[in-house]
């Protein structure tokens, strides 16, 4: 690079900072990342409690919340629900970097209800169920897809540097809620059952945004 | 010292935030080192550095609401700088195809060039490709130039990916022993 050439380069970014502070204006500053999410817990589960109400609560819940396993299977899901939520939020801030433990948590959970749904798969066999529209899967898209909408939008407003991650704990967070909501509400318990018409449309939507992930999160 | 750097970047943007203007500029004066500096050090071609600072400081501008003054600024800074380096080498290196130009294009060469003083070492190589027989020329110029893999190659010209990885071997001989 020539020497006016690097003048000339060097002038223009004197002449951008001056004109980037004179555009400056105060700004509204992003309230913590618990604080910002908080309320979209609150919403989503007076949502989902809603939608399970709409639903109809399985009729064998008094039974079921007295099985260690289902038990378990609740708590896991609840907490992906909430670490990855919380993850989302610190990941609408640039140096979230700094914290990669708020990623390993979630996706430890997750690697925990993975491991769950393979014992599970092992024990009982994999029953494969006649594919065709279930009202499962549109109960399920009824109930993760708005509280993963607005969960999109409220990050939006921060600046992640980690696009993927973003929508990858954004789906986590209001699909494993669905999932523990849905269960409440679906009689079945075959696993077959579970993961097409109640795991599936998570994988689906978490590919789209995925894919979509560095339009989505674009500033 | 690095210390008090830190301190002075925090306190800097924390006026900033309020709309304290002289504070913002003197905030962009200081940390620019930093940019330049962090990109010298990471970036194959020198000439990029500048444009990528500019990215770099219009995303400060555009995500200044993010910062929190109760946090170091320096992370903060460094996860913007990367973010704009990646996206930065990836638009690059993904356009690279719409940017191909004849070697002659001098301040192509000097722009996009990663050490634009072997420039005249690609002429050698151009002229040398052209003398190859055509399908041979596309194979290697698909593979070792435009990065398709040689199974990409092997469906695109209806061939074995075997025969498409032997014929790009073949032509990387056949070039060194012309250019020797």
């Amino acid at each position: 690079m020539t020497k006016k050439k690097t003048d000339k380069k060097e002038q223009g970014i004197d002449n951008l900072i001056d004109s980037l502070s004179d555009d400056l204006t105060p700004v509204n500053k992003l309230a913590h990342p618990a604080l910002r999410v908080l309320p979209w817990v609150l919403i989503a589960l007076v949502y989902m409690a809603g939608v399970l109400h709409f639903l109809g609560i399985r009729m064998d819940i008094s039974e079921k919340l007295g099985e260690t396993l289902f038990l378990y299977e609740m708590l896991l899901t609840l907490g992906i629900g909430l670490t990855s939520a919380y993850a989302a939020g610190w990941l609408s801030v640039p140096d979230m970097g700094e914290r990669p433990w708020l990623l390993a948590i979630p996706t430890a959970l997750f690697a925990a209800f993975a491991t769950l749904i393979g014992c599970t798969i092992i024990c009982n066999g994999l029953d494969t169920p006649k594919i065709d529209w279930h009202h499962c899967f549109s109960d399920t898209l009824l109930m993760g897809f708005i509280p993963m909408v607005l969960l999109l939008i409220l990050v939006r407003k921060g600046a992640t540097t980690k696009p993927y991650w973003m929508s990858f704990m954004c789906v986590l967070s209001s699909g494993s809620l669905a999932w523990a909501a849905i269960r409440m509400s679906c009689m079945s318990d075959r696993i077959g059952h579970n993961m097409i018409f109640h795991f599936l449309p998570f994988i689906v939507l978490a590919l789209v945004f995925s894919a979509l992930a560095r339009k989505i999160y674009r500033w | 010292m690095q210390f008090s750097e830190e301190k002075e970047w925090q306190d800097l943007a924390a006026k900033a935030q309020s709309g304290d203007k002289s504070s913002y500029n003197q905030l962009l004066h200081s940390v620019l080192p930093y940019i330049q500096n962090f990109l010298r050090a990471s970036l194959a071609n020198p000439d990029w550095v500048d444009d990528v600072t500019q990215e770099v400081l219009l995303s400060v501008h555009r995500s200044l609401h993010t910062y929190s003054a109760d946090r170091p600024f320096k992370p903060w800074l460094t996860s913007i700088i990367s973010f704009r380096r990646t996206d930065f080498l990836r638009k690059h290196y993904g356009d690279r195809k719409h940017k191909q130009t004849s070697t002659d294009d001098a301040e192509f060469i000097a722009d996009h060039v990663t050490n634009p003083s072997n420039a005249g070492e690609l002429k050698d190589i151009e002229s040398s490709l052209n003398e190859l027989p055509e399908k041979q020329r596309a194979i290697f110029t698909m593979i070792k130039l435009e990065g398709y893999t040689a199974k990409e190659v092997a469906n695109t010209m209806g061939m074995n990916e075997s025969a498409v990885k032997v014929s790009a071997h073949r032509t990387s001989v056949k070039l060194k022993g012309i250019l020797e």
